[in-house]
């Protein structure tokens, strides 16, 4: 599968990314992140951060499809 | 309501929404670009978001204090993009019919935002460091 990722807030500089294009066999969300994770050699916690599949928020057990936008959020700090 | 900016807020246009008639309170809060936080000295930062989710949870939160706080209108908007020292960096503002609610869901929808709203704070300081910050749930 060939999905598009979008990195959010300090997950852009923990990853190098804001937007990359993906070639995965990954089953599910965290599966992804921790592939993702090793790619980088970063720490794969996931507390706090939300995933979210075509700007819908999603569950870490959810799986994708080919085409999709999935996007990794860190814990907001606006305000 | 709930907006982003990447154009300076105006209180007074915020104030504007929300006034009406039949409410005797009203109470806003504006968050300021402070010059320090955790000991550094802050020159700048930069908030993104991701944006429709901001929006949609933004709304939300407004409308869910609707529901809990018995008040007549509010607002809040947020700014994206580089702001400097003294830029304001968020507005809330509620009217209802007495105080006391519009205190409360002042200080709700201000806390809600802050620790659900999709959107990140990048401070630049003094030193030519950067830092991600992350509000304490």
């Amino acid at each position: 599968m060939i999905v598009t990722i979008e990195f959010y807030g300090r997950l852009r500089s923990l990853f190098g990314e804001d937007r990359m294009t993906w070639s995965t066999e990954q089953p599910t969300l965290k599966k992804l992140y921790q592939n993702l994770c090793q790619w980088r050699q970063v720490n794969d916690d996931t507390s706090g951060i939300k995933p979210v599949v075509n700007d819908i928020f999603a569950q870490w057990k959810d799986t994708y499809s080919d085409g999709d936008v999935i996007g990794f959020l860190p814990p907001a700090s606006g305000g | 309501m709930f907006t982003l900016s990447d154009q300076p807020i105006d209180p007074r246009a915020m104030k504007q929404l929300i006034v009406n008639p039949q409410s005797g309170g009203f109470v806003s809060f504006e968050g300021w670009v402070r010059n320090h936080n955790r000991g550094q000295t802050v020159i700048a930062l930069h908030y993104s978001a991701h944006e429709k989710l901001a929006l949609q949870v933004g709304k939300q939160i407004i409308e869910h204090a609707k529901e809990k706080f018995e008040i007549n209108e509010a607002a809040c908007s947020h700014r994206i993009g580089q702001l400097v020292i003294g830029d304001l960096a968020i507005w809330v503002g509620v009217s209802t019919d007495h105080r006391q609610a519009a205190f409360e869901a002042c200080q709700y929808i201000l806390s809600s935002v802050k620790k659900d709203v999709p959107i990140w704070k990048n401070e630049y300081y003094e030193n030519g460091e950067s830092g991600w910050i992350e509000n304490i749930r």
